[in-house]
């Protein structure tokens, strides 16, 4: 009995601990009943708006617009629900993927047909180097943290500024506006504490300088050698610098209504390490070294929820700052298919 | 009574390669002709672990009873090459399972599936590194 009448149930993104078929059912009756309340809803109000003698209501387009909006969510909802208890999930998924076989979206989709769920790696090969092949472009730019801070700190302090001259201008001796003056202080600390972020990021960037990597071919297959040219800019001494090949599993999940992400390291591999490096003003840094893709690991992989990315990761290790790190992705393709004759 | 489903695949070890040829025979037993009301064969990767299940078909077939066929049970069988990814993979928190999955859809609206998983590459284990 409990099995059927649980009250209450775990529930983690689509995984759920109750029966499905009677959250399928309880999903239909939702919407059912919200289609129903928005057909009587509807009919009631379009026959109050016709027993009405004169000029319609002010507010009747925003009530029509309301009950019109029930009907429509019930309805595609409804439709929906219906959908998904009739259709299988590898049914539905075949008919996604057929669609992909159209003749334009082929054309686009190209690549990705070939290798299915390997991420694409034009935006890794769009842009050629100087030394090698392909300039890798780094994952998170700091022009956008740099960005955020200068819009934060702007808006800020015209605030500060606006609330300041507020009190200035209403200021009466003897009455003070208690309200607006326990406001300021406050103000005037998230102020401080935004121009000092701001500053810090600015000579962290100014600082340590744009790192250039460029590689000798794109996409990377197992078992093949790379050569890699890495370039550091900046006026710095560097305890250390090091390059690494690194892959990482990521998840993503719901918990509730949160959207989490967790992430693992599987594979790590020091391509270069140098220590005590002092970069002359005007020189950048400049190293070169090769690599071989192992024979036997996960290729990259991107699914909607799931996937595993290799990367090139810079780490950067000097007295003024904490750990800085740049990291460049990259794709590993699986092993080629074996064909018959030369197995 | 459940009915039986059976699926055979053509290699002992069910182990395969991107780009083999996968060949797959089907039985539904133990139903009355008039009980099943389709039946939908699919070679298909999902994702298990920590995050939400991806899923992503590679073949599909689905058989109902026609006035030439009416009888739906008896063994069928596709052949289908295999792609180069994703390849089966063990990892910490993403694990890629490959299977043949036969789902059994009777009058009475209820559903029967079973899978028969195979491996695609020869992917190792993951480990957990600290970098």
């Amino acid at each position: 009995m409990a099995r059927f009448f649980r009250l209450w149930g775990k529930k983690r993104g689509e995984r759920r601990s109750g029966p499905r078929r009677l959250g399928e059912i309880g999903e239909a009756l939702f919407f059912t009943a919200l289609v129903l309340l928005g057909c009587v809803l509807l009919i009631k109000l379009m026959l109050e708006q016709a027993s009405r003698e004169g000029p319609a209501d002010a507010m009747f387009g925003l009530t029509f617009g309301v009950m019109a909006l029930l009907l429509i969510l019930g309805s595609v909802g409804l439709v929906f629900t219906l959908a998904q208890m009739r259709i299988s999930t590898e049914r539905r998924s075949s008919m996604a993927q057929r669609a992909t076989q159209l003749p334009l979206i082929r054309q686009t989709a190209g690549s990705a047909l070939e290798h299915p769920q390997i991420p694409h790696d034009s935006d890794i090969t769009n842009s050629p180097g100087i030394r090698l092949a392909y300039r890798l472009p780094a994952n998170e730019s700091p022009v956008w943290q740099v960005g955020a801070a200068i819009t934060f700190f702007l808006l800020w302090i015209t605030v500060t500024t606006t609330l300041s001259l507020a009190v200035l201008a209403e200021y009466e001796p003897g009455k003070p506006r208690w309200a607006l003056l326990a406001i300021l202080p406050a103000c005037v600390a998230v102020g401080s504490w935004s121009m000092l972020y701001l500053w810090r990021q600015l000579r962290r960037y100014a600082g340590i300088g744009p790192t250039h990597v460029e590689i000798s071919d794109h996409p990377l297959h197992p078992g093949h050698q790379y050569a890699l040219f890495f370039s550091q800019a900046g006026k710095l001494k560097f305890e250390s610098f090091r390059i690494a090949l690194v892959c990482q599993e990521s998840a993503t999940y719901r918990q509730g209504t949160d959207t989490r992400n967790s992430t693992q390291c599987v594979y790590h591999e020091e391509l270069l390490l140098r220590e005590d490096i002092e970069v002359e003003p005007g020189l950048p840094f400049e190293q070169e070294c090769e690599f071989k893709v192992p024979q036997q690991v996960m290729h990259s992989f991107a699914g909607t929820h799931n996937s595993v990315q290799w990367r090139l990761t810079v780490d950067i290790q000097t007295n003024q700052w904490p750990l800085f790190r740049r990291t460049f992705p990259v794709v590993i393709y699986p092993p080629a298919p074996v064909t018959r004759e030369n197995a | 009574m459940v009915p039986l489903i059976s699926i055979h695949l053509d290699r002992p070890y069910r182990a395969y390669q991107g780009g083999d040829e996968l060949h797959c025979q089907y039985q539904v037993d133990r139903v009355k002709v008039d009980q099943l009301q389709a039946v939908e064969a699919s070679l298909l990767w999902y994702t298990e672990g920590k995050g939400e299940e991806d899923l992503g078909v590679h073949y599909f077939e689905r058989n109902i009873p026609t006035t030439e066929d009416p009888d739906i049970r008896p063994m069928k069988q596709f052949t289908t090459t295999l792609p180069c990814s994703p390849l089966s993979y063990e990892g910490i928190i993403i694990k890629i399972q490959w299977c043949a999955r036969v789902r059994v859809f009777m009058q009475d609206g209820t559903v029967y599936s079973h899978d028969q998983a195979f491996l695609l590459g020869k992917t190792p284990v993951a480990q957990i590194v600290q970098p």
